[in-house]
């Protein structure tokens, strides 16, 4: 039955599905600011890593994208709960109203009924001014966020160019930086090296890796020496006792002729017996303690 | 510096996020017909909110865009320098390794 044919107008007009709408694309919103936030707020929180003093313009840029999307957020919250609670209201009134027009319209044709039939028209209108009243409210929401966005959008935000300028800034401050340290870096690098040059030197003491050098060659020894310039107590060490222990002791590199009982006898304390015996074998103790171990 | 670099990554990455999350905010509100709210000023200032709203969203996305474009020219921070390897097309054995 329609509302306005039977008492002339319409006292609560709003369409429920409507409202269904917009409560549902509201959500949507909220849900894809708080989402965008979350991406950036463990960003640009403070103690994290662009908190620093290179770093905390992009902190602080990254927190006012942040807070414009909360300070949105926070208006269409308050849009939603508006919407939510005009929801229920235009419910209850349309619902009053419904009662009303059926009344209205039981009475229509009955000449002695006219001062009930006003009063419920009355009453209906007393509806439509509630109903007015909490449209206001609802307008007044929505008002806000208007005004609300006015302030989050300002036409001299230019995010992007300051993140620019922030990055220039930090580009800047890593390239002083490695200028700065690069002697340490040098250092630390050719540290670096040598200690993997030692690994190389290690290995080929012990005889795991010959090169192609006998290692009773002097040259030889001398160049593997040189590998690891560095290592002072090192080269020390094998110069004192490489001459003397590794070149008669040290095996050739192979692990294929290992007589069963090495082990056994290493274990039994047996190696410089074994060393001797089993010159041919690549896992000869006699290698590691020529290799200054 | 892989520290900055992962970091500046990070940062690109939560751009594009950012702007995905706000392009789907865009979405829902295409097309969407709010009249009928309620009274017709009501919806006047219902209408006007939500044009409002999607100008918003509009510019916050902007942002995001500018700044994944922003972070793209500053690539370099996010990936590490070239070694002489990578420059000269083929890889060279490291000083520990063992040639055998």
């Amino acid at each position: 039955m329609r509302v306005d044919l039977v008492l002339g107008f319409d006292p609560t007009p709003s369409e429920p599905q409507q409202l269904v709408v917009l409560s549902d694309v509201l959500r949507k919103v909220i849900r894809a600011l708080v989402q965008a936030r979350s991406e950036l707020g463990h960003i640009g929180c403070t103690g994290s890593v662009w908190d620093g003093p290179v770093g905390a313009p992009i902190a602080a840029l990254l927190r006012r994208y942040s807070l414009q999307m909360s300070a949105l957020e926070e208006s269409l919250v308050e849009c939603l709960q508006a919407v939510d609670s005009w929801r229920d209201g235009v419910e209850e009134r349309q619902s009053q109203v419904t009662s009303i027009v059926a009344s209205v319209a039981d009475l229509a044709g009955d000449p002695t009924a006219e001062d009930r039939r006003t009063r419920l028209i009355a009453t209906a209108r007393e509806v439509g001014v509630e109903h007015d009243r909490a449209a206001a409210d609802l307008a007044a929401a929505f008002e806000e966020l208007s005004g609300a966005v006015e302030q989050i959008v300002r036409a001299d935000d230019d995010l992007a160019g300051e993140l620019d300028r922030a990055l220039v800034a930090l580009t800047a401050a890593i390239d002083d930086w490695m200028a700065a340290e690069a002697p340490e870096l040098l250092r630390t690098a050719v540290s670096l090296g040598e200690v993997a040059g030692l690994t190389t030197v290690i290995s080929e003491l012990v005889g795991i890796a010959a090169l192609g050098r006998k290692p009773g060659d002097a040259a030889g020894v001398r160049e593997i020496i040189a590998r690891s310039p560095g290592s002072h107590r090192l080269i020390r060490a094998l110069r004192r006792q490489w001459l003397e222990v590794a070149p008669a002791t040290l095996p050739e590199a192979t692990f294929s002729s290992r007589s069963s009982g090495a082990i056994t006898d290493i274990l039994s304390g047996r190696r410089t017996q074994t060393a001797t015996s089993d010159s041919g074998a690549g896992f000869s103790v006699g290698g590691l303690k020529g290799s200054g171990e | 510096m892989p520290l900055v670099g992962a970091e500046v990554q990070r940062l690109a990455h939560a751009f594009q996020q950012v702007s995905l999350e706000l392009a789907s905010g865009l979405t829902a509100l295409r097309d969407s017909d709010f009249t009928a709210i309620g009274t017709p000023p009501c919806d006047s200032s219902v209408g006007a909110g939500m044009r409002d709203l999607h100008s918003a969203l509009s510019a916050l996305q902007q942002s995001s865009t500018d700044c994944i474009s922003v972070m793209g020219r500053h690539g370099e921070l996010a990936e590490p320098a070239p070694t002489d390897a990578d420059q000269s097309g083929q890889g060279q054995p490291s000083s520990g390794e063992v040639e055998s």
